[in-house]
């Protein structure tokens, strides 16, 4: 089913849009979910959750791509979880660690605006990167796959991954520093 | 900023991305690799331009091989001496294999290419050792200095990017200019201030450091026998006008003098290779995936030679990593 005929599902709040949500997306916000929580159960509650509040969403929301919408309100359902109830998987908590090598602080997050500006800042280094970098970099901290992972699907060695993924994080704080923003 | 709070910022970025990170990975793309194909097969490959391949027997004519899983790599069969350095066996066997690193995609010898490349058990963090399993068997192979370069304009860190430095740095070993061990440096500030110098030097051409040489002959002896010659690129002696024997004269007061005194091993040459290798060290950077970066630094010209390249080094930052290096 199309993206758009699944929207309009919800828009039209016909039940149906679930079942249709969980058939094309369900492997793809499992995976999310798997990635980041150490239990199976958490992360399948994690996927109902995220169709529920997806028909919370819509309307007013209408995702121009609703894959990306989804798994955006997986990943946040995810860590909200691992917050609430230490539950990160030991990947998904190595990849949150290397993040900390980009901020360095332990100050609270400030304004919203802070937030939005780091966001562009983030979206202007990313497509500055080659793409295979960019992909290797977002399948990691977004979508926290391991490193093992990382390696079978770039065909690369673990150890050329983690010193790739290493110089990126370190090329992304010289960036947001030059850039002003205090880590 | 916590670093969750910033995961949660990563969490909003641009929606192709994030599409973009599920999409098929493309194959590298070996275009350039097709230059190299030619070079493959010669036991001269030069990663550096001091590298010297160790090799005694003809073994190492061999061909060399790449893949996607290493990139900038280019392997080739080990040496006796490289199998007594690493306390390996005459021929591996499956006891040996480590876990599997990726497969041969380019060389000379097709029969190779598509071979299962592992890890050496023994040395589980190692890239740079491996033992392909070809149709005739397990063999051990090499490569310890990466395929990496920087054009002029750009800086060192070019290269050390390629080897993933500082922040894979297993040891900086410093060495006399014929490769006598000197001594390993540990002070981790030390280190911190080398690469601090070294990210920043630019690649200037090799037309620069002779420049530069010529200029310092000039300083130090006050005459043109050493050079630039901008037609050539480089430095041109002057012809050796010493004669090979010295001359005794009698001067008009009776006194014996003797002229073109000067040992005849002491020729023009000689002394500008003496006056351009004094205090020269070479660093050896070696990895944790046993990669080594080869930096030769001239403190008479200021200058870093690697890869072809020459960085330049101003005053201060000759003067300090000579001071690192212990250099009188």
């Amino acid at each position: 089913m199309e993206d758009e005929t699944i929207v309009a599902l919800y828009w039209a709040r016909d039940e149906a849009a679930i079942p249709a949500t969980a058939k094309k997306y369900g492997t793809y916000c499992a995976a999310i979910a798997g990635n980041i929580l150490e239990s199976p159960q958490d992360a399948e509650e994690c996927v109902s959750d995220t169709y529920l509040h997806a028909w919370n969403a819509m309307p007013p929301s209408r995702p121009q791509v609703l894959k990306a919408f989804l798994g955006k309100i997986t990943r946040n359902l995810s860590l909200n979880r691992v917050r609430h109830h230490h539950a990160l998987k030991r990947g998904g908590a190595a990849a949150v660690e290397e993040l900390g090598e980009i901020v360095t602080s332990s100050d609270p997050v400030g304004e919203a605006m802070q937030r939005r500006e780091l966001l562009r800042a983030i979206d202007a280094f990313l497509e500055g990167l080659p793409k295979r970098q960019r992909q290797l970099f977002v399948c990691r901290y977004w979508y926290f796959d391991s490193v093992t992972d990382l390696a079978a699907r770039f065909q690369m060695t673990e150890n050329h991954v983690s010193v790739t993924l290493r110089r990126i994080r370190k090329k992304l704080r010289r960036n947001l520093t030059e850039r002003g923003f205090e880590l | 900023m916590k670093k969750e709070d910033f995961c949660d910022v990563m969490g909003e970025i641009q929606e192709d991305f994030i599409l973009e990170a599920r999409e098929k990975v493309q194959k590298r793309h070996w275009g350039r690799w097709v230059v190299l194909a030619a070079c493959l097969c010669l036991a001269v490959v030069l990663a550096s331009t001091r590298w010297q391949p160790s090799t005694t027997n003809t073994e190492a004519v061999a061909c060399g091989f790449t893949m996607e899983a290493v990139p900038d790599a280019i392997y080739f069969p080990v040496t006796r001496e490289e199998r007594e350095q690493y306390n390996l066996a005459e021929a591996p066997d499956e006891d040996d294999l480590g876990a599997i690193m990726g497969t041969v995609t380019s060389c000379e010898d097709e029969t190779l290419i598509g071979s299962s490349v592992y890890h050496v058990a023994a040395y589980p963090a190692l890239d740079s050792l491996c033992i392909v399993a070809s149709p005739d068997g397990y063999t051990y192979y090499l490569c310890e200095a990466l395929y990496a370069s920087a054009a002029e304009g750009e800086t060192l860190e070019v290269l050390l990017e390629t080897y993933g430095l500082p922040d894979s740095l297993a040891s900086v070993e410093v060495l006399e200019k014929d490769f006598t061990p000197l001594y390993t440096m540990e002070d981790s500030q030390k280190i911190d201030t080398m690469f601090a110098i070294l990210s920043t030097t630019v690649n200037q051409g090799k037309e620069a450091g002779e420049r530069r040489f010529a200029d310092v002959w000039y300083a130090a002896y006050g005459n043109d026998d050493v050079r630039y010659s901008e037609a050539e690129g480089h430095c041109v002696f002057a012809a050796d006008e010493t004669p090979s024997e010295p001359v005794t004269e009698t001067d008009g007061a009776g006194n014996i003098v003797v002229s073109n005194s000067r040992p005849p091993s002491d020729s023009v040459y000689d002394r500008a290779q003496a006056l351009w290798t004094a205090g020269e060290r070479i660093l050896r950077l070696t990895t944790a995936q046993g990669f080594s970066l080869e930096l030769d630094f001239f403190p008479s010209i200021q200058a870093i030679f690697c890869n072809d390249g020459c960085f330049i080094l101003t005053d201060s930052q000759s003067e300090t990593l000579a001071e690192l290096l212990e250099i009188s």
